[in-house]
């Protein structure tokens, strides 16, 4: 997986479930799960809204892991 | 509304709908057929929009839209092939031309539908090659 995120930890630090996370950013708790088991990357849009709900940047709530090639 | 209830009258309108539609239809009455089927998917539509929760978002959409690109390769592929063998087995069975001239009439609306709808949500990109050389 290319992109990881540490959407779990900040959730911790903000003591929010899965569910009112989702709420916030307006998909479903699947996606949330999805998210966090880097199982799917989200678009620019969702990644902004999420950093946002933690009152984060985005390069601190999600890093790109590409290779130098 | 939550996407419980709303799943659950989603399954008994869809029954209702298939018996509506099949009683119609053994009973020779393609009218009340299609109204049923509209009505049903009007109500199915209009319950979905009663629910508050989200139903869809874009992890949803993008796996929605993967699977249907997929089924559109697949079934366009086999019905495009099954018109083929039925109209060229026509010396056999005179039916099969009318059977591969409907599935073949079916590839060319599936492909124009496809074309639509790649038109109508690709709108906003037209014209952007053209910017390239500025």
């Amino acid at each position: 997986m290319m992109i990881t995120n540490k959407i779990k930890v900040f959730r911790a630090i903000n003591d929010m479930t899965q569910g009112e996370l989702a709420e916030k950013v307006g998909v479903t708790r699947q996606t949330i799960i999805a998210l966090e088991k880097g199982k799917y990357n989200p678009s620019l849009e969702l990644a902004f809204k999420i950093a946002h709900v933690f009152d984060v940047g985005i390069e601190e709530a999600f890093s790109y892991q590409g290779s130098e090639n | 509304m939550d996407k419980k209830k709303f799943r659950s009258y989603s399954v008994v309108i869809s029954a209702l709908m298939g018996a509506g539609v099949g009683i119609s239809v053994a009973n020779g009455k393609p009218g009340i057929a299609l109204a049923v089927l509209l009505t049903g998917q009007w109500s199915i539509y209009w319950l979905k929009s009663r629910v508050k929760e989200v139903m869809e978002d874009e992890m949803i959409t993008m796996y929605a839209g993967k699977a249907a690109k997929k089924v559109f390769e697949i079934f366009g592929l086999l019905i495009s092939a099954g018109s083929m063998v039925f109209i060229a087995l026509k010396s056999r069975e005179p039916y099969f031309e009318y059977v591969g001239y409907t599935l073949a009439f079916s590839a060319v609306t599936m492909v124009l539908i496809y074309a639509i709808a790649y038109y109508y949500y690709t709108r906003g990109l037209r014209g952007l090659m053209s910017d390239d050389n500025e």
